[in-house]
Order: C-alpha cells, then sequence, then structure tokens
C-alpha cells in the first residue's frame, strides 16, 4: 500500500499545503472522485456560462405556452411561453452562488467556534456550545422564514441564513475533531517547545481536522442547494418572472403531464450537481480514512 | 438514584436555557430588525394614520424590555392573540394543525426508524458486496433529490397523472379530525420518509461497520456464539448509541422537511400555516409556530442525549 | 515429548498441527503463515514466540479454525481427533469455546462494553433460553474462585469498564476454562498490565492449565515471560517457524540465528549486558524470494540461503532448526561478534546534578499524584523512573517538560537555576535544553507535516543554524545520526514503521541540541529488537553528546541494562532511590522486593548464576 510520493522534491514550509495537495491527489484515485468532479464542473458551467450561450431572453415570449421543440425553442417553451432552453441556462446563478457563499459562510465561521471551543478553557468553551445548541434549536427553513417576513425575499440575508444555519453543526464537528487532537502527543510536544497558541491551532491541529471539514462543508453545501431550491420554489427566494431553477420547478408544474422536461430539466441540473458534490466528498472522505493507516507491523 | 437525576435535571435546566435564548431571538427578529413591526405587518398600504393605531395596539411604544416582557408572558399564558388575516384565535389555528403535523411526524417516524435500522444493519453486514453497493446508490440519488422535488414525482405517479392512488393535494374538512382521512397522509409519509432515508441508514451502517470490526465481536465469535447472537445480542447493542443520535438528528431534519412537505400537498399542518402566515405577514401566527417549532426541536436533543446517556453505560461513568 | 513435522510419530499427541498456512486473499496472494507444524501433549504448555510480522496471532486464531476476513487457512489442526480447518463453519463454531479456548490480548476491547460480565460469562455455558435453567452455576463460581476474584453479584453485574485491566484478563481467563477445554490459545495475555498484575495472572494459568488436564499455547514476543511459563518454545519470523526446542535450549542453545539474536536483544534484569538489536528491517511479505527471509539480516548467511527455502533440521532429539547452518549455529559463541565499545557506559556523576526536584508536589484536579518527590540527576548520568501504572511516573515527567495542565508545587533546578513549572513561563533556553520523547510514535509526530519538516521545527524554533541552507544541511546530518536514509525527509510518518519514528522522534530532541533528555517508556510499543536498536542508538548518543538522561520505564530488565541511578514509585511517593545496581541487587522496601520478584527472569546464557 504506498501513498503516492512521485513529485515530491523537498521539504518546505510549505509541506501542510502539499499535504492537503497529496489528500486530494490520492482522492483522485477513487473513480468516484472524478466522476463527481466531472458532474459538478458540468452543472457549474451551465450555471456561470449558461447566461452567455442562451440564444433567447429569458423574459422574453417565443412561442405559445408548453410547446414542444422546435427551431425557435429548442427544448420547448414553458408556461408563460418562454424560451425553456434560455430560462435554463439562465437560472442556476443565483443557487450556486449563494448556496457556495452560505456554506462558505457557515463552515468557516463553524471552524473558528469550534477549535475555539475545543482548545480553551471549560468555561469558554461550555458558554460557546450553549450558544451553538441555541442555534441548532432553528431548522434552516424555519430560520429563513423568520427572517424573510421581516426582510421580504433577500438574497443577501439568505446568504446570512445559510451561514447561520451551518455554523452550529460545523462548530460541533470542528470542535470534536480538535478535542481529539488537543490529546495527541504532538500537539503537547508543540507545547513543551513553547509554541504560541495561534501557532498551535493553526500549524498543528488545524491541518488535521481538514479531512473532517472538507467533507463537512460538501454534504452542507448540498443541503444550501436544497434549501436555496426550497425557497424559490414557495415563492420566498429568487422572485419570478426571474429565471430560476427553484422558480422553475414551481412555475411550470402545471405542465407536468405534457411536457414534462419543463420540470424535470432544472430539477435534473440540481440533482445533478448534488449528486456530483457528494461523490466528490466521499472520495476525499475515503482517501483521508485511508491516509492515517500505519505501515505494515 | 440520585446520579442519574442529577444529570437529567442539568439536561433540562440547559434545555430550558436555551428555549429561553430561542425566544429571545424570535422576539429579536420581530420587534427589534429594521423594519418596524407594524409597517411590515401593513407593508405597502401603510400611511401614517394607521401604523400609529397599529403601533398603539401592538404596544410599540413602549419600552423594549417591557414589550419583551409582556410578549414572554403572552407566549408562556398560552395568551397568544389572534391571526391578522382571519381574526380566529392563534391558539386554536396552531392546535389543529400541530395536531396534524404531530400525526404525520409521528407516522413517518414509525416508518422511517426500523426502516433505517434494518436497512443499515443488513448493508453492514454486507458491506462491499453488490446489494450494499446497489443501496449506497439508490440512497445517493435519493438524498441528492430536494425534498418538494420527491413529492412532486410522487404526485405525478401515484395521485395526478399514472395512476390515482391517492389524493394530490391534502384537502381536509377544517375542523375535522385527520384520522378519518388518513388516506391524505399516505404521500405527504411516504414522501418524508424518502427524503429522510439516506441519513440515518448510513450513520446505522457505518457504527454497525465499526462494530463488527471491532475486538469483543471477534471474541464473541472465539467463544463459540452463532452469528446470529453476535449480530442481534452484542453488535446491535453497542451500535444503539450511535443509531439513537442519528434518529435525533433524523427528527431535527424532519422538522425542517415537513413544513416544505406539507406547502406541497397543503396539508393543514403547522408547515403549511407557517408558510401562508409568512406570505400573509400574519406576525402572531408566525412567531407562534417558530417558537412552537423551536421548543421541539430543544426537546428533541434533550431527549435524544438522554438516550444515548440510558444506552451506553460507559458514558455514564465519565459523569 | 518428541516432535514431527508431516507425520506424528506420537499418536496420542492432544494437538496436531501440520502444514498450517494462512493465505491473505489479495490480487497477489501472499502467505502470512508457512507451513507450521506442531504437537502438544496434555499437560504441556508450548510457547510461541515471535516479533510483529511473525504470524504468530495468526497462527494462534488458525488453531481456532478462525480466518480474519480475507485470509484462507489450509493444512491440519487436529486437537482431540476433531479437525478444525476442514470443519464446517457450526462444527468449528460448537470447538470453540468448548474444544479450544481463546485468550485475548487486550481484556480491555475483548469484552464487550455494553454487556454485564455475569451476562458474558454466563453464555458461554448457556445461550439458549432453554439450556439456561439447566445451566451449572457452580461453574462459574468456582472458576471466579479460581482466578481469585470476587463471587458476587454484585461483582458480576459490573460493566467491563468498571474493573481494572488485571481483573479483566482474569475474567477472560475464567471465561476460556468454562467448558474444560482440551486446548487453550493464551495471545499475549500480559501485555500492558503492570509487572505486579502480570506476575498474578502468570500465577493463575500455571495453577490452572496443569490441573485441568489441558494443553497451553502461549503466545508472546517476550522471552523472559515465555521462559517462566512455557516448557517448549517455538520461535517465529516471518511466518515460518524457525526453530523448536525445550525452552532452556532455545535460550542458551540456539541452532537458528534469529533465536540468538533475539536472546541478545532481551534484557535480562539480573545482568547488566549489551543490548543488541538485529540490522536491517523484517521482510515484508510480499517481497518474499525463494530462499530464507532472515537472510538479510543475517551474519551466517551464505550464497545458498538466498536461493534455497530453508529446510527443517532435526538438531537433536527434540530440537528442530530452520536453518542450513544449524549445527555451526548452535556452535558458535553467542555475542563473540558483536563486543565493541560498550553503549551504555556507567557513570557516577561528580559535578553538580544537573536537574533537581524538591519537595515536589503535583495533582489533576483535587487528586493528588505526586506526593513529595525529591530527586537529583547528575551531569551525564542515566536515571530510571520506575513505576506502575498510577505510580505518576508519566506526570512527573511531564511536569519537568512544563506541560503538566493541572497545580504542581515545589523546586524545580535546572542546571543550577530555579525554574517554573509551566512551559509557558520558562525562558527559551530552558526548553531548548530540556527535551521530551513520548512513548507513542504514532502520536508524537504530526501526521500531516514531512519527516524534514518536522526535524526543521526545533531548528527554527530555538534559532539553530543561520539560515535555511544550513538548518537542511543539519536535518541531513541528523538523518544520518539515527541511521534513517536521507530520502526519509520527504516521507511522511505514517510511511515509517514504529521503529523509524522513534528514531525521528530522536532525532528530533536531539536537533535541539539539548542537556536532558526526558523519555518516556519510549521502547514500551516496540518489538524487542527493535527496542534493542533503539537503545544501542540512544546510547551512542548519549556518549557522544554526553546527555543526561531520565528514562521512565517499568521494565526492570531495561533498568539493569541502561540506568546508573534508579528512583522507584508508587502511588506518587518515592519508595526507594539510589544506585541501579545496587538496588536491583539488593532492594531495601517490600515494594521493590515485590517488583523484582514478580519480573521474569530470562535464564538464558547470561542469566544462570554469573
Amino acid at each position: 500500500m504506498t501513498v503516492a510520493t512521485g513529485a515530491l522534491v523537498a521539504p518546505t514550509t510549505k509541506a501542510q499545503a502539499r499535504w492537503n495537495q497529496m489528500l486530494l491527489v490520492r482522492s483522485f484515485h477513487y473513480t468516484r472522485t472524478r466522476t463527481g468532479l466531472a458532474l459538478v464542473v458540468l452543472v457549474a458551467a451551465v450555471a456561470v456560462f449558461g447566461p452567455w450561450l442562451a440564444p433567447h431572453n429569458p423574459f422574453a415570449f417565443v412561442g405559445a405556452p408548453f410547446s414542444p421543440a422546435s427551431a425557435t425553442a429548442p427544448l420547448g417553451t414553458d408556461t408563460l411561453g418562454r424560451d425553456l432552453l434560455s430560462r435554463f441556462l439562465d437560472g442556476g446563478r443565483t443557487i450556486l452562488v449563494i448556496s457556495l457563499l452560505g456554506t462558505v459562510l457557515g463552515v468557516g465561521s463553524g471552524t473558528i467556534v469550534g477549535l475555539a471551543a475545543g482548545y480553551s478553557l471549560r468555561a469558554v468553551d461550555e458558554v460557546l456550545m450553549r450558544f451553538v445548541d441555541m442555534l441548532l434549536a432553528f431548522p434552516g427553513i424555519v430560520l429563513a422564514l423568520l427572517l424573510i417576513t421581516v426582510t421580504g425575499p433577500n438574497l443577501a440575508v439568505l446568504v446570512g441564513v445559510i451561514g447561520l444555519t451551518f455554523m452550529p453543526l460545523t462548530a460541533r464537528v470542528a470542535r470534536a475533531a480538535a478535542i481529539q487532537e488537543r490529546e495527541s502527543d504532538y500537539v503537547k510536544y508543540a507545547e513543551a517547545t513553547g509554541r504560541s497558541l495561534w501557532a498551535i491551532l493553526t500549524k498543528e491541529i488545524l491541518p488535521n481536522i481538514t479531512a473532517p471539514l472538507t467533507v463537512e462543508f460538501g454534504v452542507r453545501l448540498t443541503r444550501a442547494i436544497g434549501l436555496m431550491a426550497a425557497l424559490d420554489y414557495l415563492g420566498l427566494g429568487v422572485q419570478p418572472p426571474t429565471a430560476d431553477w427553484g422558480v422553475m420547478i414551481q412555475e411550470n408544474q402545471p405542465g407536468l403531464t405534457f411536457e414534462p422536461l419543463t420540470v424535470l430539466l432544472p430539477v435534473a441540473a440540481i440533482v445533478v450537481v448534488t449528486i456530483g458534490i457528494n461523490l466528490v466528498t466521499d472520495g476525499i472522505g475515503h482517501a483521508a480514512a485511508g491516509a492515517d493507516r500505519k505501515v505494515g507491523d | 438514584m440520585p446520579m442519574v437525576i442529577r444529570i437529567v435535571a442539568r439536561r433540562l435546566a440547559v434545555g430550558l436555557l436555551i428555549l429561553w435564548a430561542t425566544s429571545v431571538i424570535v422576539f429579536v427578529c420581530i420587534h427589534v430588525l429594521p423594519g418596524d413591526a407594524a409597517e411590515t405587518i401593513l407593508g405597502k398600504q401603510s400611511n401614517p394614520y394607521m401604523l400609529r393605531v397599529l403601533r398603539q395596539e401592538l404596544g410599540l411604544s413602549k419600552p423594549l424590555l417591557t414589550q419583551y416582557i409582556n410578549w414572554l408572558d403572552n407566549l408562556v399564558t398560552l395568551n397568544w392573540g389572534k391571526s391578522l388575516v382571519s381574526s380566529l384565535s392563534v391558539a386554536s389555528i396552531t392546535g389543529s394543525a400541530a395536531e396534524n403535523t404531530a400525526i404525520l411526524t409521528g407516522f413517518t417516524m414509525i416508518v422511517l426508524t426500523p426502516l433505517a435500522i434494518v436497512l443499515g444493519a443488513v448493508t453492514a453486514t454486507k458491506s462491499g458486496k453488490l446489494w450494499d453497493n446497489i443501496a449506497s446508490l439508490v440512497m445517493l440519488c435519493l438524498n441528492a433529490i430536494p425534498d418538494f422535488v420527491v413529492a412532486i414525482i410522487l404526485i405525478y405517479f401515484l395521485a395526478a397523472n399514472v395512476a390515482h392512488l391517492f389524493p394530490a393535494a391534502s384537502l381536509v374538512t377544517p375542523g375535522t379530525s385527520i384520522f378519518s382521512q388518513l388516506v391524505v397522509t399516505v404521500l405527504p409519509t411516504a414522501t418524508l420518509v424518502l427524503v429522510l432515508l439516506p441519513y440515518p441508514t448510513r450513520m446505522v451502517r457505518a457504527s454497525m461497520i465499526e462494530v463488527l470490526q471491532s475486538d469483543y465481536i471477534m471474541m464473541a465469535r472465539l467463544k463459540g456464539m452463532p452469528e446470529r447472537r453476535v449480530i442481534m445480542r452484542h453488535a446491535l447493542r453497542n451500535a444503539m448509541g450511535p443509531m439513537v443520535q442519528a434518529c435525533g438528528l433524523t427528527l431535527l431534519f424532519l422538522s425542517g422537511g415537513v413544513i416544505i412537505v406539507e406547502a406541497v400537498f397543503n396539508y393543514p399542518g403547522l408547515g403549511e400555516t407557517l408558510i401562508t402566515a409568512v406570505n400573509q405577514r400574519d406576525i402572531p401566527v408566525i412567531q407562534v409556530i417558530v417558537v412552537l417549532v423551536a421548543a421541539a426541536c430543544v426537546l428533541i436533543n434533550l431527549i435524544s442525549d438522554l438516550v444515548v446517556l440510558a444506552v451506553t453505560p460507559k458514558l455514564r461513568a465519565r459523569l | 515429548m518428541t516432535i514431527s513435522l508431516d507425520q506424528p510419530s506420537h499418536s496420542s499427541a492432544l494437538v496436531e498441527v501440520k502444514g498450517l498456512t494462512v493465505t491473505v486473499n489479495a490480487r497477489r496472494p501472499y502467505d502470512i503463515v508457512r507451513g507450521v507444524g506442531l504437537s502438544l501433549a496434555a499437560g504441556e504448555v508450548l510457547g510461541i514466540v515471535g516479533e510483529s510480522g511473525s504470524g504468530k496471532t495468526t497462527t494462534a486464531l488458525a488453531l481456532l479454525g478462525f480466518a480474519r476476513p480475507g485470509t484462507v487457512i489450509s493444512g491440519s489442526v487436529r486437537i482431540a481427533g476433531t479437525e478444525m480447518v476442514t470443519a464446517s463453519e457450526a462444527d468449528r463454531r460448537r470447538a470453540r469455546g468448548s474444544l479450544v479456548a481463546y485468550v485475548p490480548q487486550d481484556p480491555s476491547s475483548s469484552l464487550n462494553p455494553a454487556l454485564r460480565i455475569g451476562a458474558q460469562l454466563d453464555e458461554v455455558l448457556a445461550w439458549r433460553r432453554r439450556d439456561r435453567r439447566q445451566v451449572d452455576k457452580t461453574r462459574v463460581t468456582e472458576l471466579l474462585q479460581k482466578v481469585k476474584l470476587p463471587t458476587t453479584r454484585e461483582f458480576l453485574r459490573r460493566y467491563p469498564h468498571q474493573l481494572s485491566g488485571g481483573q479483566l484478563q482474569r475474567i477472560c481467563i475464567a471465561m476460556a476454562m468454562l467448558k474444560r477445554p482440551r486446548l487453550i490459545v493464551f495471545d499475549e495475555p500480559t501485555t500492558g498490565l503492570d509487572v505486579t498484575t502480570q506476575g498474578h495472572v502468570l500465577e493463575t494459568i500455571k495453577e490452572l492449565v496443569g490441573p485441568e488436564g489441558a494443553a497451553a499455547v502461549y503466545v508472546t514476543h517476550d522471552l523472559a515471560v515465555v521462559g517462566s511459563i512455557a516448557g517448549r518454545l517455538g520461535v517465529m519470523y516471518s511466518g515460518l517457524l524457525v526453530e523448536e526446542a525445550p525452552t532452556p535450549t532455545v535460550l542458551c542453545h540456539s541452532a537458528h540465528p534469529y533465536s540468538k539474536r533475539l536472546v541478545l536483544a532481551t534484557p535480562s534484569v539480573t545482568r547488566r549486558r549489551e543490548l543488541h538489536g538485529i540490522a536491517g528491517t523484517p521482510l515484508n511479505p510480499r517481497d518474499r524470494h525463494a530462499g530464507c527471509p532472515f537472510a538479510a539480516r543475517c551474519e551466517f548467511a551464505e550464497e545458498r540461503c538466498w536461493q534455497v527455502g530453508p529446510q527443517v533440521v532435526e538438531v537433536s532429539e527434540g530440537h528442530r532448526s530452520r536453518c542450513l547452518r544449524a549445527i555451526e549455529v548452535q556452535a558458535s559463541q553467542a555475542a563473540a561478534s558483536l563486543s565493541g565499545r560498550p553503549g551504555w557506559e556507567e557513570k557516577v556523576a561528580t559535578t553538580s546534578p544537573v536537574l533537581t526536584l524538591a519537595g515536589v508536589y503535583a495533582s489533576y484536579g483535587s487528586h493528588t499524584v505526586i506526593n513529595e518527590v525529591d530527586i537529583s540527576v547528575g551531569d551525564g548520568e542515566c536515571l530510571a523512573l520506575v513505576g506502575e501504572s498510577g505510580s505518576g511516573k508519566t506526570t512527573l515527567a511531564r511536569c519537568i517538560s512544563g506541560i503538566h495542565p493541572d497545580g504542581v508545587e515545589g523546586y524545580l533546578g535546572f542546571d543550577g537555576r530555579a525554574l517554573e513549572w509551566p512551559a509557558k513561563k520558562r525562558p527559551r533556553e530552558a526548553l531548548r535544553e530540556i527535551q521530551y520523547i513520548f512513548q507513542n510514535p504514532y502520536a508524537s509526530l504530526n501526521p500531516r507535516r514531512t519527516i524534514g519538516h518536522l526535524l526543521m521545527q526545533p531548528l527554527e524554533t530555538f534559532g539553530i543554524g543561520a539560515g535555511y541552507a544550513e538548518r537542511r544541511t543539519r536535518v541531513a546530518q541528523l538523518l544520518q545520526r539515527v541511521a534513517l536514509p536521507a530520502e526519509y525527509e520527504n516521507r511522511y510518518p505514517s510511511q515509517l514503521s514504529g521503529g523509524e519514528r522513534q528514531r525521528v522522534a530522536i532525532a528530533r530532541a536531539l536537533a535541539a541540541q539539548p542537556r536532558l533528555m526526558v523519555c518516556d517508556e519510549i521502547t514500551s510499543s516496540l518489538d524487542v529488537s527493535i527496542q534493542a536498536s533503539v537503545l544501542e542508538l540512544l546510547g551512542k548518543l548519549r556518549r557522544e553528546e554526553n546527555l543526561t538522561m531520565l528514562f521512565i520505564t517499568h521494565n526492570l530488565g531495561l533498568v539493569r541494562a541502561i540506568a546508573d541511578q534508579v528512583v522507584i514509585l508508587q502511588g506518587g511517593r518515592i519508595v526507594e532511590k539510589g544506585p541501579a545496581s545496587s538496588i536491583l541487587d539488593g532492594p531495601a522496601e517490600q515494594y521493590t522486593f515485590e517488583l523484582l520478584a514478580n519480573t521474569p527472569v530470562l535464564a538464558g546464557p547470561v542469566g544462570a548464576g554469573e
């Protein structure tokens, strides 16, 4: 059981970056990671470059509602007669960007809180974790609904909501991992040689918990996408007539029987990107689990 | 057993504290955030006169702390006021809605829990083989489909287009109990079960796999115990702790998911009521439902923690 | 007690093993146990000795017909006429517990944490509900008394985590004997137990096995332990049974190079002698060649040893060896070729002490762990700190290094200056001069750092070396000094073996150019021969750098081998202290006397009456 050593040359202080790189490199050995990444890139490309490739203006009417594929509308029209393809190409950005931003916010803040709680005194730990428990009492959608009541459908607020919902869950994971690492001998060694608290947290402990955190990130991201789509579907996120995959599912629902593509296309996009993210995190998780195996004794 | 009572009491106290803190959060969101509550309620139709009257009625001119105390007092004494839209008492609206949601949640858990445990345990014993891989793949796909989409798919196949086995929308005559029209709960329950199945199944599977690789399982086999006994008596016992935790977390996810599913099916539960209220800015209803949901979540956490403690003898020693 | 390879020459042998082979199902299958043949009569105890990777545990499990997932057993294991290898799964299950029983290495993880111990004992006798009523409860009580455990209902209702390691192991022994098996397989049952507890467990085993008319196989890596309990020994290396003979023969007149070296690497508590490791590393089973697996490390190796697999040579009656040159090997003198400068020179300190502790108390919360300890370590000395678990020795070591998290009181003097207890409050120089090496080589190196980076760390922290280039040179030099290949600079700890990681830990400590090295049981988790290598290295470095050492251990044999002074700790208090040799020869305190009495003596070429 060998670990990839090929391209390593000389040790530098960037050894940590190379370990993470090694983790990613190693996770590519699994087909699932490669497949997952391909799926994610595919959907992301559609979302990012789509608006430029759309043949029509997503708001323009090009034909009768729910008409089948034709020369003007390669995939048919939607519930109001707009080009399905254009609306589909236009509809991914918001969901993906907001979800990504929210997840980054949530996982980032959660890591900081979790690390702080895991490595400090009992009292600080207790206070932080009670605060976290408090936030955990609100399922994401409830918090979102609560805030939307007050502010109205507001995308910036949604980023904050997603962040707030994910912070406690990530904090728990980060804290558990930090507590486990804190008792390790290599941390004790760092203490014995007088390294600062900051150095220990960032250079000793953090690199060792990136694996579970990366998996967390992936899982949270899929939840964020689901949440965004749901809010859009309920009309509490992106507002019609803006093109958005969640909105499209809702507005095209009456046409499910005779023009299923109008609903299935945005559904497929969401499903594919979620599966992709799941596969990638699965691959990383496997790579990380394999990395810590000891050389045969 | 004073020790046990102490643990329970401590957890209860913390739970209550958290509950109180959540009430503060709800209050802050509604009354303190920018966007005066009265303006929010009246929306675009506000004019200064109406604003003044409403503010008076809502007591918004009093100091914040007094407002909070009044609010908390009303909340706890079940004096929840009236809906701004229908003028029915919030208590009656939420009462029946809560009952319906509880029924739906109950059915879901009754189906989900044994299913997840069995699936998880079976795939664990067949880990790596064909059935496990198939199951993993199915779970992966199920996980990827958003909740409301699962609902739509089920409606398409079983209610509206392909077959007409179940009603597409849960049209329940207001005032009648759900129990008289149980068929209405089938599709929503099925949706929730499908949506929530992957997570606890995976947890049970992972915990079982870990247990099955442990030394004491090998020792049980070396003692001559038959395989069935090894799994049922030795392995499951130890996998229970993580299973209970997974159940608890599933319940938490359920409390979020039920809202959307109710919306799709028009099921008259707390979720649907909440969404309607949000659309109509019916603040008295909104705040009560949010607090109820938060309270339920805190309770679920508490019970889950306690059950884990009860099931894992080792943890009790550490306390 | 005749031994045979292919045919049983003694037809009344209770246990017959022939050609036992365990193969791993990989893309290229390989064997972890190859062609092992044994036989045992009733009442006999056979010791199987080997280091990690020798296949001894796999052999032990195979005696119960148990194959780990992904492996296949072939060959024959016949116990009282019942064939275990080819039997059906149901038959094998029936045999386990009743015909052949197993005592595990780690009782705390081998007993189900969620079930009461009484239940776990009872189920061996009767796990079907209908059998339970007829079960002979007195058998359980009888055995519990024999292993000197309480038989009260209260005790039986406990969970495993409520019992000590020694108690748990005795439960496992009782559990194994419940159904009067004909063969009991002990798999390193005293590893991880205190010396005193180990003594008791060994006594228990001796008392039980003979009278019950069973045969026993005792698997271990500790020659001293097995010497006290087994009449015959089998030595395993790389899946092969390389030697089998009566115990004194293996220890004094071995006919296999590996056994000889193993004896030389084992510390003896009765006489101070040089410990020598074995050059090279164990062969990876996948890299096997046609010849003898020990060839690369063997001083007797010839051309043909690489080409021809070693056949079994019957050296004398009851003595077999798998070596082409077995007769010569037996005749050659032990350690003749290994003399040289003694590694661990005995030193008596003349100058003022490097480290002084006076009136030290340490606690965890309200619990006092160290109670009035006074120690002084002279310049260049090696002080051994000895104690069992709970004695406070690790706590004391951590206090000295400044990483004890709680309250410490008392005087700490280093090189004449007083030091604060917490590391945070100490001057940089003091942190540099006291270096700590941990017990667990898997945990003390950050898994996410290359070896080079790990060695660079202390250089940077303490400002040794003027600039990056010079530091890299130093890193290379350090690797050389601890006899690790230069290319290891780019490897990660997970790619190194336990012994190699410990060498890295030593190099890391050395990098700081310390005066005092605190070694906390640094070889406890290593194989005997690797322990000897590490100690050889440490001895050499100590001499070259004039290091002062504080060596924490529970192994009195090690104390005899390397220590100048010794301090015996019990329950946080000093029981006895003074020159190591005099205390080991004639202890003044009862506790020390008991420790020595419970330490198995290696009856080898150097042990018997000097």
